[in-house]
C-alpha cells in the first residue's frame, strides 16, 4: 500500500485529542493542559471534536498513523453513550497500533489518566458530616445512565452508612446535570414531599446553583438554613459553592506527557495514573473561602520575631506562593519590589511607596492583557507575614496601606472586567457579520471572505476540508482543501480546492516545520451529514468563537456541497 | 435595475390614503436621532433618554441615522405623523459637519415638531449642552497647581467638532492664566479614537522629539491610546509622564484621571426638556450640564476610593468601644448609605443597619462571627436581584473610617482590622464570580444569536419572518416589526427618495400580530409602523434601523430594546437584511 504520508516529514510529532464537546468547560481545561505540554515539547496537537461512538464521524474515523503519532481520548465520548466495557475496548482497538491514552473513566488494559472522583465525593460529604455535623442530607442525582453520576450517588449512600445515618430515598431527587433540574429537585423535595434537611449535595455545580436559587425563592437562606455543596468547580454559577475541583488541566497535561513517552518508547510508562481531587471550601456549606479566612492575620503577642528586613526573603517567597506563581514572566522581580516598597513605606515613612509599586505591577499586567485574580491573596500574605514583625507604632500606618492596596487591586479588576464586557459585544458583531460570507456565490469566494475575518478575531491559521463522495456511510477516500489561511501563505486555492487522500486529514507539508501548532478540528455538520472538517489554530479567544465560526462556515457551504452532489 | 418587488403585487389598489394627516395617539412618542448608537457615548445617551421616557409613560423610537447619507428614509420619515418631538445628538454629527447652517437645516425638516439638540447650540432650537470648560479647566489646573507641571501637551479632537474645539480652547486659556507660553509643537491632532492617541505620541515624541510632563487628550479613548504608545516607548505612566482624558468612559481598562461627562444625564435631561415642551411647560432655550474632574491614577494621584480607605486610630478616649460605637451609629448608617452611591442596595437602607449591628456585635464579642455571614447574605441578595457589585469596597472603607476611631482597645482594633480585610476579600470574590457568570451568559447569548443565521436561506418572506421572530424571545427581545418600502430607494437619484407606502412583513409582539399574509400589511410609509400597533397600556422603547443592501435601503426594522447591547440589534439587522435582499431581488421559485 502506498502511503503518501510516508513522504511527510516525521521530525515533529503530532498527536490527536478526541473530545465530544468543545463548549464543555471540562473539555476546555483538558485541551489547555494538553496544548501547554505539547507546545513546550514541540509537538503538534489536533483537538478533534467527535460525535458519539455510535454515530458515523469521519473526523474521528480518519485519525490514523498517516496523520497522528498517538491518540488521546476523553472517555466521555464513549461512556456517555456506551456502557459495555467490551465495546469500549473495541473502540480503543481501532487506533492500534498507535499509542493511546485514555482520559477520564478508568479502563484497565488501556493507558489511562483518571481522577479520583470517588475520594472527592467522600471528601465533600464528609466535610458536611464531620465539620458541620449535618445528618439530614438530601441528594440531587445526575442522569441514571451516566456511570459517573451513579458513582457519585453511590458514594453518598456509602458515606451515610459509614456514619450510621439511615438512607432515606425521599431525600433523593432526580436531576439531569442541568441548572433547572436542580431547581426542580428542590420543588420535589420541599413542595411535593415536604422534607426537612440540613444540607443538599448536588452531583454537579450547575444543579447546585439551581437548587440555591430555588431555596432562596422559598425564603430559605443558604447556608444559614440549608447548606449546599456541588461537584466540578465550574465557575459559571455565580454562587460561592463549596465543591470538588477535578484536576482536568493536569489530566490533559499528564495524558499528553504519557502519550509522548509512549511515542518515544520511553520505559516505565505506568498503565494507570490517578490524580487527586481537591475540596474547595466556599460559603455555601457554611464556611468561608480560604482567601477570606486567610485575610485575617493571626493574633500574636508582642513580637519576638526578627525585624522586617531580616525576613525579606521569606516574605517575598510567601507572596510569590500566594500569587499562585503568576506573572513571573511579565515582571519577575515583583515580590522583591513589593517588599522593598513596603519597607520604605513603614520603616522609612515614605508614603505611597507600596501603592505606587502595586499600581505599576498591575499596569504592567494590564498592558500584557493578563489578569490574575490572586492579588488580594498577596496582600493577605504580606500582612500575615509582616504584621508580627512591625513596631507597635507602625501597625496603624501599615493597616491603612494594606486597605488602600486592596481597594486599588479591586479597582483594577473592575476596570479589566468593564473592558472585557465592552470587547465582548464588539466581538459578537464581528463574528456575526455574516452577510458577506452567506451571500458568496461559490466555495472559493466563501473561503476567501471567511478567511479575511479570522485575523481580526485573533485566529492566524485555519484550514477547511470538504469530503468527497458519500457524506453518510463509509469513511471518505478523498478530501479537498478549500480554505488555507496561514503565515506561510499557502498557495491560493482554485475553485475546486486541492484534492488529497482523506486519510491524511490535511495535505502533507501544510503544518509548519519551525514551530509546533495546536489545531482545533470541528466537523462541518449539516442535518446529520458530515460535509468536511475545519481546523483553527487555537488562540486565546473564547471557545464558543470556534464553534460559531464552524457553524457559520458550514451553513453556506452546505448549499454548494449539496448542489454538487445532486449535479453528479 | 430591477424595481420589481415580488412581495408587492402592483395590481393591488391602495386601501388607506397616504396623505391622512397627523395621527391621533393616546401616548406621547419621541424620536431620538443618533448616528453612532453602538459606542459608549451613544449607548449611554440612549439609555438616559429611554429610562426617562419609560418612567414617564412615553414611547421612544431610537433612530440610527446620519446626516452624511443622501438617502436616509428613516431620517426623512420621522415627523408629525409618527412622533410628538425629536431629540438629535448633534455632537456626533458635528464631528464631520462644520457648516452650522447645514447642521441647523437638519432640524428644519422636523418643523413644527419640538426639537432638542444635544451637544451643539443650534439657533432657534432648544439645546442641551455640556460645560466642557469647567471640568477641563479643573483637570488642567490640577496638573499645573497640584502636580506643578508646566510642559503639558494636548491631543485634540476633530476640528469640526465644537466640543473638541472648546476643550482645546480651555487648554490654551489655562496655560495663559498660569503664565505658561503656548507651544503649538505640543499640540497633536486626533479623531477621538485610541489609534489617533497613539499616533499623537508618535508625532510628539518620535517626530517632534518634544519633552513633556503631561499629556491631556480631548477624550478618554485617545488618552488610552496615548498610554499604550508611551508604554511601548518605555515611558511609565504616571511616574514618567502623566496622562489625562475626558469623558469618564469606564470600558478602557486604564485608571484614567478624566473629566466626567454626564452623558446619561444628557439623555435623561433631553427627554425631560422635550416632554416639558410638549406639555406646554416653559423650557429655557439652552441648558448646560456641569462636568467635574475625576481623579484617578494616570495623573499621579490615586482614585478617591483608595485614599478614602485610610482611617484614623482612636486617640485619648478611655470609654469602652461598645459605648463609642453606639454613639456613632447614626452617622455611620448615613455614611454607609452614601457610600453605596445608589448603585447597590441604595433603594432600601435596611442593609446598613444589618451590617452595622452585625459588625458591632462581632467586635464587641456579643456575637462573634456574625459580621461576615451578614455581609455575605447581603451580597447574595444583591446578586439574586442582579445588581452590580461595585461600591462594596467603599462600604468597607466607610465602616472602617467611621468606626476605627471608636476602637480604644488594642485587641478590638486587631479583631476589627481582620474583619475588614476579610470583608474586602469576600466582596472581591463575589464580584469576580458575578463576572464569570456574566461571561458564561454572554457566550450562551452569542450562540443563540448564531442560531438566527439558519434563517438565512428561508424560501420566502413569510418563512423568513416566522423563523426570525421565533428566535427573538431567547434573545430577550419582546417586540419586533419589519417593514419594506415599495419601490426601495436607490441612492442614485439626486433627491432623497421618500417612500410613500410600506408593507409590514414581520410583526412580533405580545398582542400576537405575528400572523401576516405573505404580502404583508400595506400602510402609508409616513406612519413608520401601522397605527395602533404600539400598545396603549405601556410605553415601549424601539430601536429603528434600516434594512439595507449596500446603499440600497429596503425598509426598516424595529426592535423593542431588551438587553442594553447595541451590537445585538445591529447584528440582527444585518441578519434580516441579507436574506430580505435576496428574496426581494430574485424571482421566487418554489
Amino acid at each position: 500500500m502506498s502511503d503518501p504520508a510516508q513522504t511527510q516529514s516525521q521530525r515533529r510529532n503530532s498527536m490527536t485529542l478526541l473530545l465530544d464537546d468543545i463548549m464543555q468547560p471540562k473539555a476546555q481545561h483538558v485541551i489547555e493542559g494538553a496544548a501547554d505540554l505539547t507546545r513546550e515539547k514541540g509537538s503538534n496537537l489536533i483537538c478533534a471534536v467527535a460525535s458519539s461512538v455510535h454515530d458515523r464521524c469521519p473526523l474521528r474515523d480518519l485519525i490514523n498513523p498517516a496523520n497522528s503519532d498517538g491518540v488521546l481520548i476523553i472517555s466521555s465520548i464513549l461512556s456517555n453513550f456506551e456502557r459495555s466495557q467490551e465495546r469500549i475496548l473495541q473502540f480503543f482497538d481501532r487506533y492500534r497500533p498507535m499509542p493511546l491514552v485514555n482520559l477520564g473513566d478508568p479502563f484497565e488494559k488501556v493507558h489511562s489518566v483518571t481522577v479520583n472522583n470517588r475520594a472527592g465525593m467522600r471528601d465533600v460529604i464528609s466535610h458536611l458530616i464531620k465539620v458541620h455535623h449535618f445528618h439530614k442530607i438530601a441528594f440531587i442525582r445526575g442522569p441514571e445512565t451516566n456511570l459517573e453520576a451513579e458513582m457519585r450517588f453511590k458514594v453518598y449512600q456509602e458515606m451515610l452508612e459509614q456514619h450510621g445515618i439511615a438512607f432515606d430515598p425521599e431525600l433523593v431527587a432526580d436531576g439531569n446535570w442541568g441548572h433547572s433540574s436542580g431547581a426542580t429537585a428542590i420543588y420535589t423535595l420541599k413542595d411535593l414531599r415536604r422534607r426537612k434537611f440540613e444540607a443538599v449535595v448536588a452531583a454537579n455545580d450547575a444543579m447546585a446553583g439551581g437548587a440555591f436559587e430555588a431555596l432562596h425563592a422559598r425564603g430559605i437562606r443558604v447556608p444559614m438554613d440549608v447548606a449546599i455543596v456541588g461537584f466540578d468547580n465550574f465557575d459559571g454559577t455565580g454562587y460561592a459553592l463549596t465543591t470538588i475541583d477535578q484536576p482536568v488541566y493536569e489530566m490533559g497535561r499528564r495524558g499528553a506527557a504519557m502519550l509522548l513517552d509512549l511515542i518515544h518508547n520511553a520505559g516505565d510508562v505506568p498503565m494507570q495514573v490517578t490524580l487527586p481531587t481537591e475540596l474547595i471550601v466556599r460559603r455555601s456549606c457554611g464556611c468561608f473561602e480560604n482567601e477570606v479566612t486567610h485575610a485575617a492575620a493571626p493574633a500574636m503577642p508582642a513580637s519576638k520575631l526578627p525585624l522586617l528586613a531580616v525576613r525579606r526573603e521569606a516574605i517575598s517567597q510567601a507572596m510569590l506562593r500566594a500569587s499562585g506563581g503568576k506573572l513571573t514572566d511579565v515582571a519577575p522581580e515583583w515580590p522583591e519590589k513589593l517588599f522593598a516598597a513596603f519597607q520604605r513605606e513603614v520603616s522609612d515613612g515614605k508614603r505611597g511607596e507600596l501603592l505606587s509599586e502595586f499600581d505599576a505591577i498591575l499596569l504592567q499586567e494590564w498592558m500584557e492583557r493578563r489578569h490574575s485574580d490572586t492579588w488580594q491573596n498577596v496582600v493577605s500574605e504580606l500582612r500575615r507575614e509582616a504584621l508580627p514583625g512591625l513596631a507597635k507604632n507602625a501597625v496603624h500606618n501599615a493597616e491603612n496601606v494594606w486597605h488602600q492596596a486592596r481597594v486599588l487591586i479591586d479597582e483594577a479588576a473592575q476596570r479589566v472586567r468593564a473592558h472585557q464586557e465592552s470587547q465582548h459585544s464588539l466581538r459578537t458583531t464581528q463574528l456575526m457579520d455574516v452577510s458577506a460570507v452567506f451571500a458568496s456565490p461559490d466555495i472559493a469566494t466563501l473561503a476567501a471572505t471567511f478567511a479575511e475575518k479570522l485575523p481580526r478575531l485573533g485566529i492566524e491559521r485555519c484550514y477547511a476540508v470538504v469530503f468527497e463522495g458519500p457524506t453518510t456511510g463509509a469513511v471518505p477516500e478523498w478530501s479537498r482543501l478549500v480554505l488555507a489561511l496561514d503565515e506561510e501563505e499557502t498557495t491560493p486555492l482554485d475553485g475546486e480546492g486541492l484534492r488529497f487522500p482523506a486519510k491524511q486529514l490535511l495535505p502533507p507539508h501544510l503544518l509548519p516545520e519551525y514551530r509546533a501548532v495546536t489545531l482545533l478540528a470541528l466537523p462541518l455538520l449539516k442535518n446529520g451529514k458530515h460535509l468536511g472538517a475545519i481546523f483553527f489554530e487555537k488562540s486565546n479567544v473564547e471557545y464558543y468563537v470556534y464553534e460559531m465560526l464552524a457553524r457559520q462556515f458550514c451553513e453556506p457551504l452546505s448549499r454548494f456541497v449539496k448542489s454538487s452532489e445532486s449535479g453528479t | 435595475m430591477s424595481s420589481s418587488v415580488p412581495i408587492v403585487p402592483p395590481h393591488r389598489p391602495p386601501d388607506p390614503q397616504p396623505d391622512s394627516g397627523g395621527r391621533s395617539r393616546s401616548r406621547t412618542s419621541f424620536a431620538l436621532m443618533i448616528e453612532h448608537y453602538g459606542d459608549w457615548y451613544g449607548q449611554t445617551i440612549q439609555r438616559g433618554v429611554s429610562d426617562f421616557t419609560r418612567e414617564n409613560g412615553a414611547h421612544l423610537i431610537t433612530v440610527a441615522t446620519s446626516l452624511r447619507d443622501e438617502v436616509c428614509p428613516l431620517r426623512d420619515l420621522v415627523g408629525q405623523q409618527n412622533v410628538d418631538g425629536v431629540i438629535v445628538v448633534s455632537s456626533v454629527i458635528s464631528n464631520y459637519e462644520k457648516d452650522p447652517q447645514r447642521l441647523a437645516a437638519f432640524f428644519s425638516r422636523y418643523e413644527p415638531l419640538p426639537c432638542i439638540s444635544i451637544g451643539v447650540n443650534i439657533p432657534n432650537v432648544h439645546s442641551l449642552l455640556i460645560d466642557n470648560r469647567a471640568g477641563m479647566a479643573e483637570a488642567l489646573r490640577h496638573l499645573v497647581n497640584v502636580h506643578g507641571f508646566r510642559k503639558i501637551a494636548f491631543v485634540r479632537g476633530p476640528e469640526a467638532n465644537a466640543e473638541a474645539e472648546q476643550r482645546f480652547q480651555v487648554y490654551k486659556d489655562v496655560l495663559t492664566e498660569n503664565g505658561i507660553a503656548y507651544n503649538p509643537d505640543l499640540v497633536a491632532s486626533g479623531d477621538w479614537s485610541p489609534l489617533s492617541g497613539a499616533m499623537a505620541v508618535h508625532t510628539l515624541k518620535d517626530v517632534r522629539k518634544c519633552e513633556m510632563q503631561a499629556i491631556v487628550a480631548a477624550d478618554d479613548a485617545m488618552a488610552a491610546g496615548v498610554i499604550e504608545a508611551l508604554h511601548a516607548r518605555g515611558l511609565r505612566v504616571p511616574s514618567d509622564i502623566a496622562v489625562v482624558g475626558f469623558d469618564n468612559d469606564l470600558g478602557l481598562g486604564f485608571s484614567l484621571t478624566t473629566v466626567h461627562q454626564p452623558v446619561y444625564m444628557l439623555g435623561r435631561k433631553a427627554a425631560h426638556m422635550l416632554l416639558d415642551i410638549v406639555r406646554g411647560v416653559d423650557v429655557p432655550q439652552t441648558v448646560t450640564l456641569p462636568t467635574e474632574m475625576v481623579i484617578r491614577r494616570s495623573c499621579g494621584c490615586f482614585v478617591a476610593d483608595v485614599t478614602n480607605s485610610v482611617a484614623q486610630p482612636a486617640v485619648g478616649s478611655t470609654q469602652a468601644p461598645g459605648v463609642l460605637l453606639a454613639q456613632r451609629r447614626e452617622t455611620t448608617l448615613g455614611a454607609l448609605m452614601n457610600s453605596a452611591r445608589g448603585l447597590t442596595s441604595g433603594v432600601n437602607s435596611e442593609w446598613t443597619e444589618r451590617l452595622f449591628n452585625a459588625f458591632v456585635r462581632d467586635v464587641t464579642g456579643e456575637a462573634r462571627g456574625e459580621f461576615l455571614p451578614t455581609l455575605d447574605a447581603i451580597l447574595v441578595q444583591e446578586w439574586m436581584e442582579h445588581r452590580a457589585m461595585t461600591g462594596w469596597q467603599n462600604v468597607i472603607s466607610v465602616l472602617r473610617r467611621e468606626l476605627l476611631p471608636c476602637m480604644t482597645l488594642q485587641e478590638t482594633v486587631a479583631d476589627a482590622e481582620n474583619l475588614w480585610h476579610q470583608a474586602r476579600v469576600l466582596v472581591g470574590e463575589a464580584a469576580a464570580r458575578m463576572h464569570a457568570h456574566q461571561q458564561e451568559q454572554r457566550a450562551i447569548q452569542a450562540m443563540r444569536l448564531m442560531n438566527v443565521n439558519s434563517t438565512f436561506f428561508s424560501k420566502d418572506l413569510k418563512s423568513l419572518a416566522d423563523a426570525f421572530a421565533q428566535k427573538l424571545p431567547s434573545l430577550g427581545i419582546d417586540r419586533c416589526y419589519a417593514v419594506t418600502f415599495e419601490d426601495p430607494s436607490t441612492g442614485s437619484g439626486s433627491a432623497p427618495a421618500k417612500p410613500e407606502w410600506s408593507r409590514l412583513v414581520l410583526a412580533y409582539d405580545e398582542e400576537e400580530h405575528i400572523e401576516l399574509s405573505s404580502e404583508g400589511l400595506r400602510f402609508p410609509a409616513k406612519q413608520l409602523i401601522p397605527d395602533d400597533f404600539l400598545p396603549d397600556y405601556r410605553p415601549v422603547s424601539l430601536m429603528a434601523l434600516h434594512l439595507n443592501k449596500g446603499e440600497k435601503v429596503l425598509g426598516i426594522i424595529f426592535f423593542e430594546m431588551g438587553p442594553q447591547d447595541a451590537h445585538l440589534y445591529e447584528t440582527l439587522r444585518r441578519q434580516f437584511s441579507e436574506p430580505l435582499f435576496r428574496l426581494t431581488q430574485t424571482p421566487l421559485t418554489s
